[in-house]
């Protein structure tokens, strides 16, 4: 079993503390699963939940998000490797490259008197005559899962969403939910192929509605032959009622620097966003339908 | 005890008292003919800081009249002295002294505009730690600059108890401690490895392994950076007292001095020592805890007469 990647432009490494922070907030354990053309990191759903998050880094460039990346699996039969670690030491880990520049970041597993991922880094800090290059190893535990209890890990890829919308900013969406979370428990997101995105609370009293309009809207479905065309309803307009709550605490606690979102909806079942980040690597959040008055 | 301090000093005293206030929670005043002494010394006695300010620092200084402890020597809560230590751009002069018959020590800072802030702090019982004069000479030293300290510990997260500094002749190797290695299965270790050539001098007499408080150094290193000193750092072996120093011409001169886990402790579990404060006895000491105490046997009793 064997892990080893470089990460060495400045933004890409940025961006990765951001996700691992992102993560760090919605949950306590950080899922690694280390795939031979890409590295995926998870936080634990609960099965109650259905909620899942999910950041995928394609690591088969290497002009891409990693400069350098070679893994060996479990075995030979299954080449992936699972671990577990808590989220945050990989934020203090990683901490120093908030506000400061280094060469790269080197991950990799190695295996003290417990398997550890470690951490390197070079930090180049020029002290009046000296040049002081202290080199860093962060290293942090982590366990291993064993290769039957993969199956909890596994994340919904196969889920079809019937339409597909460009999303507004994460600021506006932020301060909007923030508001609609303390008037009612669920809040209905409404995609329509007239580029318009409403998100609608209703209360006894009042019922709250804001319109997003000119956000590209496109049909999701693929049929993938003559039957599935036949039966498939065009549908032109898709909803999903969610927890208003959870929704936004999402937006309260992403922070990426450029990324584009973008919402599928699966028509009463289920509400998936797709933040696409730089170089292949994107991060998904499923948010299953909620039933409940 | 009286004197008076211009408002470009101000902030170095400031710093010093804030300094403090991370290690101990008591501040120990105590004028001397040379200058004022500050001192504290933290819960578990493992760490012992004075900064002593000459008379330069001064405007003007006085000891008291009549030369006995009760005059020139004071201890006072570290927390009301924070409070009045804000807002220091506007202070032109700051005068300190003592009233020995109402027990309070009084700041008097004269600010722009003539305002005038009189601040009044009680003393708390009295009491008087010795300096601590270690007489033994350290074989091993090094001095860095504060940039190098600092580089250093910004790596290092705060919930850190204690650090250990591994000591070879061509580099040093910084981490944090953790108890129980290999138990302990969720601790970030971190460790940073610098080479010698970064510090100014680099004595050692032979290789060793430090592990002293992470909280009391940290607060060191940042007294040192905020008045750019550099930091020369003299020890013998573990279980032995390491000391810090610093100073600023012949104005400021810092002293700390932390004690270092004996290799025995290491073995064992620590986790129910740690961090309990024990009541002070200040003349014997005999050491109850893994870490050596300062034994103030080695110290200059000046209060005997």
């Amino acid at each position: 079993m064997k892990f080893r990647a470089v990460m060495s432009d400045g933004i890409n490494i940025k961006e990765f503390l951001n996700v691992i922070g992102t993560f760090s907030r919605m949950q306590k354990n950080l899922i690694i699963n280390v795939q031979p053309k890409k590295l995926i990191l998870q936080i634990e759903s609960e099965a109650y939940d259905g909620q899942y998050l999910w950041c995928e880094i394609d690591a088969s460039l290497r002009d891409g998000f990693f400069s350098e990346y070679l893994m060996d699996g479990i075995d030979s039969e299954h080449n992936q490797i699972y671990m577990t670690c808590l989220a945050t030491s990989f934020v203090r880990a990683l901490s120093y490259v908030r506000n400061n520049s280094v060469e790269y970041i080197k991950l990799k597993l190695i295996k003290t008197h417990m398997p550890c991922l470690a951490v390197e880094m070079s930090a180049t800090i020029s002290n009046e005559q000296d040049v002081l290059t202290p080199k860093i190893q962060h290293a942090i535990p982590v366990t291993v899962v064993p290769r039957n209890e993969w199956n909890q890990y596994e994340i919904p890829l196969e889920v079809e969403y019937d339409l597909s919308i460009a999303m507004p900013s994460a600021k506006s969406l932020r301060m909007l939910l923030d508001k609609k979370k303390n008037l009612a428990p669920t809040v209905t997101l409404y995609a329509t192929l007239n580029n318009e995105l409403s998100l609608v609370v209703e209360t006894e009293v009042v019922t709250v509605a804001s319109h997003y309009r000119n956000l590209k809207c496109v049909a999701a479905r693929k049929p993938t032959d003559q039957e599935a065309y036949d039966q498939l309803t065009n549908l032109s307009e898709a909803s999903c009622r969610v927890d208003t709550k959870k929704l936004a605490a999402l937006f309260e606690t992403i922070n990426f620097y450029d990324v584009i979102m973008t919402a599928n909806i699966r028509h009463e079942q289920a509400l998936n966003i797709r933040f696409d980040m730089r170089q292949n690597a994107f991060v998904n959040y499923i948010l299953p339908a909620t039933n409940f008055e | 005890m009286n004197f008076v301090l211009p408002g470009a000093n101000v902030k170095m005293l400031a710093r010093a008292v804030n300094c403090f206030s991370k290690i101990g929670n008591e501040l120990f005043f105590e004028a001397t003919p040379d200058g004022l002494d500050l001192k504290t010394i933290n819960s578990t006695n493992t760490a012992y800081a004075v900064v002593q300010f000459r008379r330069d620092f001064f405007i003007a200084f006085q000891q008291g009249k009549a030369d006995t402890p009760d005059e020139n020597c004071c201890k006072i809560s570290v927390k009301p002295i924070l409070k009045i230590f804000k807002s220091l751009s506007t202070i032109q002069t700051c005068k300190i002294w003592l009233e020995v018959n109402q027990s309070k020590i009084i700041f008097q800072f004269r600010c722009k505009s003539d305002v005038l802030k009189t601040h009044k702090i009680y003393l708390l019982e009295s009491e008087h730690i010795n300096s601590l004069n270690l007489s033994q000479t350290f074989p091993s030293t090094i001095v860095g600059n504060h940039k190098v300290f600092t580089n250093i510990l910004v790596h290092l997260y705060h919930s850190v108890d204690e650090i250990s500094f591994d000591l070879n002749n061509d580099k040093t190797v910084v981490s944090n401690y953790v108890d129980n290695d290999q138990t302990d299965h969720s601790t970030l270790r971190s460790t940073l490895s610098i080479d010698s050539s970064a510090f100014q001098t680099y004595q050692l007499s032979s290789k060793v392994n430090l592990i002293f408080c992470y909280k009391e150094f940290k607060a060191v290193t940042m007294f040192a950076a905020l008045n750019k000193l550099n930091v020369r750092m003299s020890f013998s072996g573990p279980g032995s007292p390491l000391m810090l120093e610093m100073s600023k011409g012949e104005v400021l001169h810092g002293k700390f001095i932390m004690g270092t886990m004996k290799p025995s402790a290491q073995l064992n579990s620590r986790r129910a020592h740690r961090r309990k404060a024990i009541d002070r006895n200040i003349s014997n000491r005999s050491v109850g805890m893994d870490s050596e105490a300062i034994n103030t046997y080695f110290t200059e009793d000046i209060s005997s007469n």
